[in-house]
């Protein structure tokens, strides 16, 4: 999932691991496990160290306080309020591909001319010996592919440009 | 006589001493009691007298605004009414209506705990003349000591130290020099009419002052439109002592020891302890009898609060009275035994201190922290919104004085004080490592607070070593980041985050093996019933 810290975006990814999940994010990979106490209320376990977690949201926040601490997660938005004032139902952000921190560009798994739909894989990128997969949030139509496997990238710089599948079709 | 150490009933815990031939079971008499109170406020202070009430066993009743309906206050009196809208002016400052409201539901007094009308001499006044009791001094001892003029005249024929050269309003250079000489180096120039430290100079030697002077009085008068200042000795890093007054009808007055408040912003007290670092036992005793002498010149009732400045060198002037219940009035308590606010109401009823100053005791050491509604990090802006989830910290020598509670919506239209937590302990040290433990373990979720930045001045070691005075905070935290959170934190954070969100969107990859949504089977735990 996408998290907003800090005004920076984060991607949190969780899966099931053989002693409980692993958590996929941008600085490394953490090993955890997690049951639930009470409403909003966790008992995190990360080796043999407990903690408490408190976290309640309200749509747009996400809040987490763990010993002593509060965050605060930004939580996409969904992509028809992303824009205020616009009748699309998406972003013109999520057209264009950007890197959420440096990467190296490890895998382009799409080419141009592609037709692309919500979901598909379009981009692996590494960052801090982290893989990051990236997927489309549009459907769309593929437009042009900057770089290369092996490439750097910057934050800003675009990898993968796409179109909206309409504005094609009668262009 | 013999005396020992004895419990107190109808109180916590009392360190007062009491006579081998005083029958405790007999304290208090009830009978003379007032019967019903309407507290005219809102928040943790109406939380916190309507427990004293239920304690003395006397109904209460809470007053709310529209968006107040809600509040805790309300749930915690016996009876409660609406008396207007959201707006001050129109409720919690409506006098005719709150007396009003008080004769309506038969009450005999009233108490106007702290903010609002407790410092209004026309509200009690008006109390006065309908009959109903004030709690708190007498309408003349509040309009006399809120006067910043006639409570320094009081306090300087009782005798107490005031800022020198606060009356000195120069006319001529001449007479300035001669005033600032008398006065001492470094002064102050001040505007009149000032605030917010316009029109204010600091001048070191007599080379500086006439252009201070000048250029003061310039600032002034395209500030305040009135370019009148002012000279007055400037206090080396003064600290804010205070000295809690009690008095009773027969006149006697007591002083229940200090509190230091100079963990201030903008003027806002934020931390507050007993007893003060800076104090001995003989500078207590000289402060503490200075406010009973500018109390006792007042012909003051009840209980009060007799500010202090106290410098560098340990040489305290007079501030100003207080003439009301401090927001800060728990860690005396703590410290002393005494419940000030059932005194309060028992002074106001005519009862007598059941204790002399000789029998006061200062034990431990009580530190109160502030949480705020607003955002340490946006330069203390204001913040509103429901609290999500709120989980108050308990444990040996804690206590929470809060107006809050999970769901609870916090509005712009009131103070954005949200809670006070207290800590107690045998020791400053143990006082403030219980403080810092309980800020850890307090959760409040859904808008921005300040009790991480609480934690951070609790931990400061400037403030461990007792180094504190009223320009603390602008010192030493003149910036702060919300986001300079350890990586490792962040990382656990993000974890729960992550789980928390897929439970509920059931998009954890790989499936997670079981319930995918939250029930009350998995939620409450393992439990057994028996």
């Amino acid at each position: 999932m996408e998290l907003i810290y800090n005004s920076e975006k984060i991607i949190a990814e969780i899966s099931k691991s053989e002693n409980g999940y692993r958590l996929s994010a941008m600085n490394g990979n953490l090993d955890f496990d997690i049951q639930v106490l009470s409403a909003g209320i966790y008992s995190l376990m990360v080796g043999n160290k407990s903690l408490k977690a408190y976290i309640a949201g309200n749509g747009d926040t996400l809040f987490v306080h763990i010993d002593g601490e509060t965050f605060e997660f930004g939580l996409p938005k969904d992509d028809s309020d992303l824009r205020a004032g616009a009748d699309s139902a998406t972003s013109a952000d999520d057209y264009l591909i950007l890197p959420p921190m440096p990467s190296k560009v490890v895998k382009i798994l799409v080419e141009r001319g592609q037709k692309v739909a919500v979901g598909t894989n379009l981009v692996i990128l590494e960052s801090m010996k982290m893989e990051n997969l990236i997927k489309s949030k549009v459907d769309a139509i593929v437009e042009a592919v900057n770089f290369s496997a092996g490439d750097l990238v910057d934050t800003g710089q675009v990898i993968i440009q796409m179109i909206p599948p309409t504005k094609s079709a009668t262009s | 006589m013999v005396w020992h150490q004895n419990i107190c009933p109808a109180r916590d815990f009392a360190l007062i001493l009491l006579p081998d031939s005083f029958d405790i079971c007999a304290y208090p008499k009830r009978n003379d009691m007032l019967k019903k109170i309407l507290i005219a406020n809102r928040g943790e202070i109406a939380v916190r007298i309507a427990s004293a009430c239920r304690q003395l066993g006397i109904l209460s009743v809470g007053i709310f605004s529209e968006p107040d309906r809600t509040s805790k206050h309300i749930q915690h009196t016996d009876e409660a009414y609406l008396i207007g809208p959201a707006a001050p002016l129109a409720s919690y400052l409506n006098i005719d209506k709150i007396i009003q409201t008080a004769k309506d539901a038969g009450c005999d007094a009233i108490h106007p705990g702290y903010g609002f009308l407790a410092e209004n001499a026309g509200f009690a006044r008006s109390c006065e003349n309908a009959g109903i009791v004030f709690i708190g001094p007498h309408s003349e001892s509040i309009r006399l000591l809120g006067s910043k003029i006639e409570s320094r005249r009081l306090a300087a024929q009782a005798g107490a130290p005031i800022i020198p050269g606060m009356e000195i309003i120069p006319g001529d250079l001449d007479n300035s020099r001669q005033a600032a000489l008398k006065i001492g180096y470094p002064i102050l120039v001040k505007a009149s009419a000032g605030g917010g430290g316009k029109g204010m100079r600091i001048v070191d030697d007599e080379g500086g002052l006439s252009e201070a002077l000048s250029s003061a009085s310039r600032e002034a008068l395209s500030a305040f439109g009135d370019g009148t200042v002012y000279i007055e000795k400037l206090l080396k890093k003064p600290r804010h002592v205070e000295i809690q007054i009690l008095a009773d009808s027969t006149g006697n007055t007591i002083y229940l020891f200090e509190r230091e408040c100079s963990i201030q912003r903008r003027h806002q007290k934020i931390v507050e302890e007993t007893p003060s670092p800076a104090l001995n036992s003989e500078l207590r005793r000289k402060m503490g009898e200075a406010a009973v002498k500018i109390a006792k010149a007042a012909h003051y009732l009840n209980a009060g609060t007799v500010e202090f400045l106290l410098d560098e060198d340990r040489i305290f002037y007079f501030l100003e009275v207080n003439t009301r219940i401090q927001v800060e009035h728990p860690i005396t308590e703590m410290v002393t035994g005494i419940d000030l606010v059932a005194h309060q109401i028992e002074i106001a009823a005519g009862a007598k201190l059941h204790f002399r100053q000789e029998d006061l005791r200062q034990r431990g050491h009580a530190v109160e922290c502030r949480i705020y509604a607003e955002d340490p990090a946006n330069n203390f802006f204001p913040a509103s919104g429901k609290i999500l989830l709120y989980s108050e910290p308990s444990g040996p020598g804690l206590r929470c004085d809060s107006g809050i509670y999970s769901g609870y919506e916090v509005t712009v239209h009131y103070d954005p004080i949200l809670s006070k937590l207290i800590a107690y302990g045998e020791n400053r040290n143990q006082a403030l490592d219980r403080m810092s433990n309980a800020l850890n373990d307090y959760v409040l979720l859904g808008i921005r607070n300040n009790i991480h930045f609480l934690g951070e001045v609790i931990n400061h070691p400037e403030f461990r070593r007792g180094n504190t005075d009223t320009a603390f905070l602008s010192r030493h935290f003149p910036e702060y980041s919300l986001f300079a959170s350890n990586s490792t934190k962040l990382n656990y954070a993000m974890a729960a985050a992550a789980y928390h969100s897929g439970k509920s969107a059931a998009d954890i990859s790989n499936k997670i093996v079981g319930e995918e949504h939250p029930t009350p089977w998995n939620t409450l735990g393992y439990y057994r019933m028996f």
